[in-house]
This record gives C-alpha cells, sequence and structure tokens, in this order.
C-alpha cells in the first residue's frame, strides 16, 4: 500500500515538474497568438460577417473612385483591407532558419488583416503533403503557400488539381520550376496558381565551394540532403563547378537523415570524417546547417583541428556570429525566408481586387551571405529581427493603400534584397 | 575454456569480420587506435539509446515517439541548463523522459493496444510540445554543460548504464515476465500475469534510460533541436538495427552485449564506406545488403543448430533403443 503510494507521489511529482517545465519556458507570444485567433473566431457572429461584405463592396467601390481619392488613402495609409484566411505549410520549430520567417510571415499577416493558419505534416512523405492541403481546404482557407515538399515528393500535379478544384489561392516557396517540364506545366496551367520564388541553389553552393577555394582548400568533404532530393542536386551541381573551377577533390560525403538532423549526429559525422580522411581541409555543409553546425564545430574542436579545416554552410545558424569571430567558421549563406512573404503580397493583393499581375510570377529570391563576423553583426541587427520588411513598407505593398506600387516594384523588391538592402531601408525607415 | 573462447569468436565474428575487411581496404584508417576508439565514442549515445529501446521491444512494443521524447527532454534539459549548469540538464533530460514514460505507462494501461499509429500520435504531441517549449530559445549547449558528453564521462555513464541494463535484464523479475509476454501473451497472461503492469514498468524503464541518452547526445553535439511532426521518427532506426542485431545473437549472448555489437558494427560499417568514398546512394545499398546477409546467415545458422541439435537427439533415442 505505502509503496504503491509512494509510486503515485512520485509520479504526480514528475509530471509536476514537466509541465512546470513546460510552462516556465515555452514561448507564449504563439500561445496568445493562437488563444486570440480562437476568441476572435468565437466573436464572429453573423452581424459582423455581413458587415465584412459591406465593407468589401465598398472597397469594390473604393477601387472604382478616382485615383486622387486612393492617392489620399495611400498618403495617410487608411486603405481597407480585406481579411482572409492563409494556409501555410508548417516549417518546422523555431531556429535561425524558421525564426526570421515565422517572424516576417506573421508580421504581415498582423498587417495584412489575415489569418494565418499553420498545417503540421510529415515531411518525409507526399501523402503526408496532400492531407495537409487537404485539411487545410477543409479548415476554410483562402490560399495556401507551400514550401518545397511538392517539388521533392512530385506531387506539383496534385496540388494543381485540388486547389483548382477548391478554388484555392496557391504558391510555392523554395522550389525552382524548370520550364515545360510537368511541374511546370501543371502550376502555370492551374487556374489559381500565384507564384514560386526559388533560390539559385547552384550559386549557394557554389559560393561555400567558392570560400573554401579562395582560401587553397583543396580536399573537402560533404554533409548534404538525402539523395533524390531537388534542392540536393542543385547544390551538388553547384559544389560539382565550384570542385572543378578550384581544383579541389571531394574525399566523402554524409547524406544519413538519421544524423544530418542532429547537432550529436553532425558531431558523428565529423569525427568519422577526420578519421577517415587525415588529408581532409576543408567541409561544405550543403544545408540544414541550423542542425549539425554545432556538432561539427564541436568534433572539430574536439579533435584540434580548427586551423586545419576550413568550413562553409548553408543555411543560418544561431552561433554564427560567434563562429565568424572565432574563424571556425569561414562563411555561411542563407537568410532565404523572405519567399513565401513574397508570395504573400501578391495573394494579398489578389484577395483585395489589385492583383499585381495577371501573370503567374516564378521569380528567384536572393540569399544573404555572411563571410566575416562584421556581417552575421549586421544580419543580428536587422535581419535576424524579423523585420526584414517593416509594417510601413508592407502596407505599401498593397495597391489599395499604394495605387502607385506595380509589379515592375514588387520585383526591384526582390531583386534589391540584400545585406545592404536590409540594412538600408532599415535605417531610412 | 575451449567453450568459452568458441562463445567469444561466435560473439565477435560480426564486427571483427567487418572491421578486418576494413582494415585491409584501407588500413591507414582503420589500423588506428584513434579511429577504433572514434567508433566506440560515437557508439555511446545509440547505445544507451538503443538499451532503453531493448527494454519495450522484448514486450513487443515498437515506439516511434521516443525519440521525440528524446528531444523534448533535452530541450527542458538546454533550458533549465541556463539556470542550474549540468543538474539542469540531467533534471531536465530525466525528468521530463520519465515522466513521459509514466504518462504513457497509463495510458498503455487504458488503450490496450499494441499499434504504431498510437506511437505516432505520441510522437506528433511530443514534437509540437518540444517546438513549443523551445519557442524561440537557442538550443545551443554552454560549453561548461557539455562536459557529460565528453571522455571521460560519456565512457563512465555509458558503463555504468550499461551495467545497469545488464542487470536489468537478467536479475529483474519484470523483464523475464516481459520476455515471456514477449514470446506468447496469451499463454503468459493466462499464468497470472499483468500485462498493463508489465508493459508500463518496461516503458518507464525505456523512458528512464531515454532521458540518459538524451544527457549524453546533447553533451555531445553541444546542443539539441525541437523537430515537429514525424522528423524525430528517423532517430528511432539506428537503434531499432542495433537492437535487431544484437537479437540475432540473443541465443550467444546476452541482448545488452548483443546490442554493443550491433551498435558497434553499424558504425564501424559506416565509418567503412565514408573512408572508401562510397556515395551515398550505394552506401544505402550496402548497408540494406549488410543487413540481409547478416539476417540470412543468422537464421540459417540457427536452423541448422537446431536441426543438428534434433538428429542428435534422434540418434540418441536411436542408440538407446537398441542398446536396450
Amino acid at each position: 500500500m505505502k509503496k504503491s503510494l509512494l509510486t503515485k507521489i512520485v509520479a504526480l511529482l514528475l509530471l509536476s515538474i514537466m509541465v512546470l517545465g513546460i510552462a516556465a519556458c515555452g514561448s507564449s507570444k504563439k500561445t496568445e497568438d493562437a488563444k486570440d485567433t480562437k476568441e476572435e473566431k468565437a466573436e464572429k457572429t453573423e452581424k459582423e460577417k455581413v458587415e465584412e461584405e459591406k465593407v468589401e463592396e465598398e472597397k469594390v467601390e473604393d477601387n472604382k473612385d478616382s485615383i486622387s481619392e486612393k492617392e489620399d488613402d495611400s498618403s495617410n495609409g487608411s486603405g481597407e483591407l480585406k481579411a482572409f484566411k492563409l494556409g501555410m505549410m508548417d516549417p518546422g520549430a523555431w531556429n535561425a532558419t524558421s525564426g526570421p520567417l515565422y517572424a516576417q510571415m506573421e508580421l504581415a499577416a498582423e498587417t495584412l488583416n489575415v489569418e494565418l493558419v499553420y498545417a503540421g505534416y510529415d515531411t518525409n512523405s507526399a501523402e503526408g503533403h496532400i492531407a495537409a492541403v487537404q485539411n487545410l481546404i477543409s479548415s476554410g482557407v483562402d490560399a495556401i503557400i507551400l514550401l518545397n515538399g511538392p517539388l521533392i515528393h512530385g506531387i506539383i500535379p496534385q496540388i494543381a488539381e485540388i486547389c483548382d478544384e477548391a478554388e484555392v489561392y496557391w504558391s510555392l516557396s523554395w522550389t525552382k520550376l524548370i520550364e515545360g517540364n510537368n511541374d511546370y506545366n501543371a502550376a502555370v496551367n492551374s487556374d489559381y496558381f500565384v507564384s514560386t520564388t526559388y533560390e539559385n541553389d547552384v550559386y549557394s553552393a557554389n559560393w561555400c565551394t567558392s570560400i573554401l577555394g579562395e582560401k587553397g582548400v583543396k580536399n573537402i568533404a560533404e554533409i548534404g540532403f538525402e539523395a533524390g532530393n531537388a534542392t540536393g542536386d542543385m547544390r551538388d551541381q553547384g559544389i560539382q563547378e565550384g570542385l572543378e573551377e578550384y581544383d579541389m577533390i571531394l574525399l566523402g560525403e554524409e547524406r544519413d537523415i538519421t544524423l544530418t538532423m542532429s547537432s550529436d549526429g553532425g558531431k558523428t559525422i565529423m569525427e568519422r570524417f577526420i578519421n577517415s580522411y587525415p588529408e581532409m581541409d576543408g567541409l561544405i555543409i550543403a544545408g540544414m546547417s541550423q542542425f549539425v553546425l554545432s556538432g561539427v564545430v564541436s568534433a572539430m574542436e574536439a579533435n584540434g583541428v580548427e586551423d586545419k579545416i576550413s568550413l562553409s554552410c548553408i543555411d543560418f545558424h544561431e552561433f554564427q556570429t560567434d563562429y565568424l569571430k572565432s574563424g571556425i567558421l569561414d562563411g555561411i549563406i542563407g537568410g532565404h525566408v523572405v519567399g513565401p512573404f513574397y508570395s504573400l503580397i501578391l495573394i494579398a493583393n489578389i484577395m483585395n481586387g489589385t492583383p499585381l499581375t495577371e501573370d503567374k510570377v516564378i521569380v528567384e529570391d536572393k540569399f544573404i551571405e555572411l563571410s566575416s563576423h562584421e556581417d552575421a553583426l549586421i544580419w543580428d541587427e536587422y535581419g535576424n529581427t524579423g523585420n526584414i520588411y517593416s509594417s510601413d513598407e508592407i502596407e505599401q505593398m498593397m495597391v489599395v493603400n499604394n495605387p502607385d506600387y506595380t509589379i515592375d516594384d514588387f520585383m526591384k523588391m526582390i531583386e534589391d534584397y540584400s545585406l545592404e538592402d536590409i540594412v538600408s531601408r532599415a535605417e531610412g525607415n | 575454456m575451449r567453450e568459452i573462447l568458441k562463445k567469444l569468436a561466435n560473439i565477435l565474428v560480426i564486427p571483427v569480420l567487418v572491421y578486418l575487411i576494413f582494415s585491409i581496404v584501407r588500413p591507414e584508417v582503420f589500423l588506428n587506435i584513434n579511429t577504433l576508439k572514434s567508433i566506440f565514442l560515437q557508439s555511446c549515445v545509440t547505445l544507451v539509446f538503443t538499451w532503453g529501446v531493448s527494454f519495450i521491444q522484448i514486450v513487443g512494443i515498437l515506439d516511434f515517439s521516443v525519440a521525440a521524447e528524446r528531444i523534448l527532454g533535452s530541450v527542458i534539459g538546454v533550458l533549465l541548463s541556463r539556470f542550474m549548469g549540468i543538474l539542469g540538464l540531467i533534471i531536465g533530460c530525466i525528468c521530463t523522459s520519465l515522466a513521459i514514460g509514466l504518462l504513457k505507462a497509463l495510458l498503455n494501461k487504458f488503450i490496450r493496444m499494441k499499434s504504431i499509429v498510437i506511437t505516432i500520435a505520441y510522437t506528433m504531441i511530443l514534437g509540437s510540445l518540444g517546438a513549443l517549449v523551445q519557442g524561440q530559445s537557442s538550443m545551443i549547449l554552454i560549453s561548461e554543460a557539455c562536459k557529460l558528453g565528453q571522455e571521460p564521462f560519456i565512457w563512465i555513464i555509458t558503463i555504468f548504464v550499461g551495467v545497469f541494463a545488464y542487470i536489468l535484464h537478467n536479475s529483474y523479475r519484470y523483464t523475464s515476465l516481459a520476455r515471456a509476454l514477449g514470446s506468447n501473451e496469451k499463454l503468459t497472461s493466462e499464468s497470472g500475469v499483468s500485462i498493463a503492469k508489465t508493459e508500463g514498468i518496461m516503458i518507464s524503464i525505456c523512458s528512464f534510460f531515454v532521458g540518459i541518452s538524451g544527457i549524453l547526445a546533447t553533451s555531445y553535439g553541444a546542443g539539441t533541436a525541437a523537430m515537429a511532426g514525424l522528423e524525430s521518427m528517423s532517430l528511432v532506426f539506428p537503434a531499432v538495427i542495433g537492437y535487431q542485431i544484437g537479437k540475432l545473437l540473443e541465443r550467444r549472448v546476452n541482448i545488452v552485449l548483443g546490442c554493443i555489437i550491433g551498435i558497434f558494427t553499424m558504425n564501424t560499417l559506416a565509418t567503412g564506406l565514408i573512408s572508401l568514398s562510397i556515395p551515398s546512394q550505394l552506401k544505402d545499398t550496402v548497408t540494406g545488403a549488410f543487413l540481409l546477409i547478416l539476417l540470412i546467415s543468422s537464421s540459417y545458422l540457427d536452423r541448422r543448430k537446431v536441426q543438428l541439435l534434433r538428429r542428435q537427439a534422434s540418434e540418441n533415442r536411436f542408440n538407446e533403443k537398441s542398446y536396450t
């Protein structure tokens, strides 16, 4: 009896420690947001809906009104924005790559009167993606922003069909569509496809290789995405081009997902590389640095090879500033966190009856390159905050607010994205 | 003495053979004490995790959520380490895992179903909790708190945990009952063994080991990262493979030692394939082929052993009859 009571007490104690841990350590922001959303939903009565419809009608009328009236609106930033619901594939837990993405999207959603719904899904399966899209549609979203999953799993045609049938606008991010192939055709022929943003992954990997090549590195190893991953293939191509350019040798690679998704896995990989290739003098982490970099650095320090092995990476990491300062990291390329935000701007303009263009937008968004401690400090100050585009700037990207805003302005904004651009806009604001 | 040597040879034949092959192909890498030490070092985290998984596997539970459980514990441990140093990491990892283990054991009592779907549901819940707890905090561990993942502490902890696992597997009543349940649940339960209680105890023990592996993994890799959704599931497979190799050797050696052989062999294979600069696709093929060969040869040898025993028994019987 006593033993059983003791067991129960221990169980309760442990449970309360865990609950306390969660309560004390958890981020309250998202929870509060979720709470607000629920409350807002509950408060949304039929009456409000009717009012919203009226506002919408008025807005359409406004659009038909004279340009001068609109200019007045834009000058005081009082343009009415239509509320709509946007579904988005959850980019996963917060890290140096997904964090600024979340923050920028949430700021934009708040500014543009958008209710943002994230869908959790099985990243490793096509079915998981399709189910997530269907779930978002069932929950009543007006538009969906997807990441690179549909490209990886080859399901862009299915997504196009599902969204067309449900009359839901959709956009892709981190996805390069190659003209003429099935994915491209499925997307551009979809009535509800809005845009895709993609990074030049050949370039990013080539930049990493060049950083090492310029330092005179000759024998490198690579940590990369699993075989068959479209992004990974492009990065491999970039590395290959760099190898040829700088006359370097790729000694070996590791793509095992059971290792490349954790810092202890990163350390294991690096230990193996150090043991297997005594001649290795460079390492490229061609993605997922946010997971493996600290483990890799730990292995380098443990084996005393910080000065012998040069290191460059793709995808930002929380400690990159420190690593660049200490010299263990030679360069890191990332900051490709604004693609979904660009899609949101296009979708929001469509939803407000003022599309920026009638064409499907296929646009490359740029990386941010950090090759020194100073660069990293700048990113920390202006980019990592998730306020890459401020609320005021976002408002001015809506034709409802700023009738002079055109697709050319939008494209120029994307083209200009760089560390200098972020600084100049932030200081200008 | 001859018997002991024969048994030892039986146990070590697989890892020694694999190591020998790579020593011939890449002597400069494998005939080096540092490589051997490094392979053992890499094995420590997975090994403690595998020993934990072995307690639920013997009862027939394949739980994909143990990795998410470990990550949640690590996330809480890293956050607590900011205030309490190493102690925070230990408390966070072990208490969280144990609490989750007890909860799972409790739920197991009511659900009464060994379904992979349930473990997937646990994975999703724990993954989301991990992401929620992590919030926008950095999950990199300060270097002072990384000590437990470095030498000599990692060796000491692994050895202690191994001895503890050995004792539990050999001398603990409930582990024997769990093994009996795993081989014939109906018969064992009819003999009065409580399935829920036995499974619950095994789940809790597994969680305790998972907590310790969380401490080692976080300290070894200098950090962790929450994995939302089902991302963490892939981390369970090396432990399952290690356990299955250990299981193949169970007739010859205790499962705890079997797991060491399994994990060491797989890590030797991985290091060897890297040292040969084999492309990753081919590496997976070779690893898969190795597991297949191991499985087939082991089951062939076991069957042959049974046949020999039968033949010997029938010969003995025949001799006895002839004699009478």
